[in-house]
């Protein structure tokens, strides 16, 4: 959260930043199943909600439902693999889309913002930059011993 | 009890969401009031003291994008000045014959700005600034060149400043070569967008826009943006005339907040206007039926 809040304008590109509360939030998901992800989705969405401007609710909706529909997928036996591999990675994409669909049909509402059209063009982007910087973690999970 | 107990543990993914939902609708539905600005103003201390801390870090990519952008301005400036010098002359002769008065100076006071945040494509700037300097909630944020944004969350040391790139804000403006208005909005990416400007009025590429007199939230004739395309509505008379702003708010280092409120002022003057307007009303006689 405070890297997100701190170092998330150092390295945006083209003014998307990468979703650094999301990562975390999918590494909830593998680690500590549906009913935590859940709830720490919804903490960390509204503390974003409550420093932005925009409407209070709209993080922790999607980062809510991002943590339970995510949380089918959890198995207490391939924790480790999945956090170490490229599972990891396709979490976060996925994570990553369904959350931008939710924030941004939201974020259009009442404005002139066509919502297919940003969630593509903006989403996109922000998806493709999240998943790259999820590497680092996953990495940073390799190299970690397993015991 | 002992039944409804095992059901809750049974379903509990499900009835936690159903309750954090519906927590998230209940925030969405009082996000006009008042009541979550407390916790605004906690946030910002503690984001705030972070960004303060860590605002000594240079941040290459910033400093690059605003040295060019200093660069630009000053050719810019330098070109100008020479034609100012002589205008300003003009206008002064100008302003002593009509006998009209000088637009009263805004108060405003210098910030540094900590720390820049994008959450969700909201550009905020954390200013230095607070409640203790005297900055409250709703002021217009402005730097030499023009318009960045206004305050939205306050604490006693800190402030947070959304910027023109965000949906909900809608500023009244107006051309200042051909005096046309407009209200100007955010449709996403690097450009602002007035819309609904007839295609019989004349607007054109380059044009300065500016805070109209209209606007009740920001000073007028602040510089805004300059127009860089025009493009026409598709099956209407009008068409959208799109600006890039003259301070970019990812470029901005410094600004100052505008401590007059003009909103405030628009409502004292309307009040007045009322209260004169009370006072002389024909006093209705009573007389008897």
């Amino acid at each position: 959260m405070i890297l997100q809040v701190v170092v998330g304008n150092f390295v945006s590109i083209v003014g998307a930043t990468p979703d650094l509360v999301l990562i975390y939030l999918i590494w909830v998901v593998l680690r500590r199943g549906q009913l935590h992800a859940e709830l720490v989705g919804f903490v960390l969405g509204l503390f974003l909600d409550v420093l932005s401007s925009g409407t209070p609710g709209a993080h922790a909706l999607s980062y809510t439902i991002v943590g339970f529909l995510l949380g089918y997928f959890f198995n207490e036996d391939q924790i480790e693999q999945r956090l170490r591999n490229w599972p990891f990675l396709l979490f976060v994409f996925v994570g990553s889309v369904v959350n931008n669909l939710i924030y941004y049909f939201l974020f259009t509402q009442g404005t002139g913002i066509n919502f297919i059209d940003y969630a593509t063009m903006r989403g996109g982007l922000v998806t493709i930059y999240t998943t790259i910087v999820a590497v680092v973690p996953m990495f940073y999970q390799t190299r970690r011993p397993l015991y | 009890m002992r039944r409804l107990l095992q059901l809750f543990i049974l379903f509990k993914e499900y009835v936690v969401l159903t309750v954090l939902v519906l927590c998230s609708f209940l925030f969405m539905a009082f996000s006009k009031t008042s009541e979550i600005q407390p916790l605004r103003a906690i946030t910002t201390l503690i984001v705030g003291s972070l960004q303060s801390t860590g605002s000594w870090l240079p941040n290459p990519f910033a400093i690059s994008r605003e040295n060019n952008a200093l660069r630009d301005r000053n050719i810019l400036l330098t070109s100008e000045l020479a034609s100012l010098r002589k205008a300003k002359g003009e206008n002064a002769e100008l302003r002593n014959m009509l006998g009209l008065k000088l637009q009263p100076g805004w108060k405003v006071i210098a910030a540094d700005i900590v720390g820049k945040t994008t959450i969700g494509d909201r550009n905020m700037l954390t200013l230095s600034l607070g409640e203790a300097n005297g900055i409250e909630r709703g002021m217009p944020v402005i730097t030499d060149g023009g318009l960045v944004g206004r305050v939205f969350a306050t604490s006693n040391g800190f402030a947070i400043a959304e910027g023109l790139f965000n949906p909900s804000l809608r500023i009244a403006v107006k051309m200042t070569r051909t005096r046309v208005d407009g209200m100007l909005a955010w449709e996403g990416g690097d450009e602002l967008v007035v819309r609904n400007i007839p295609k019989a009025l004349d607007v054109q590429v380059g044009d300065l826009v500016v805070t109209s007199e209209y606007s009740t939230l920001f000073p007028s004739d602040v510089p805004v943006g300059s127009v860089v395309r025009i493009e026409p509505e598709p099956n209407s008379l009008f068409r959208k005339v799109y600006l890039v702003p003259v301070a970019h708010p990812l470029k901005v280092e410094h600004c100052f907040v505008v401590l007059k409120d003009p909103k405030i002022e628009h409502e004292k003057v309307l009040l007045q206007t009322k209260v004169s307007e009370e006072l002389n009303k024909p006093v209705k006689k009573v007389g008897k039926p």
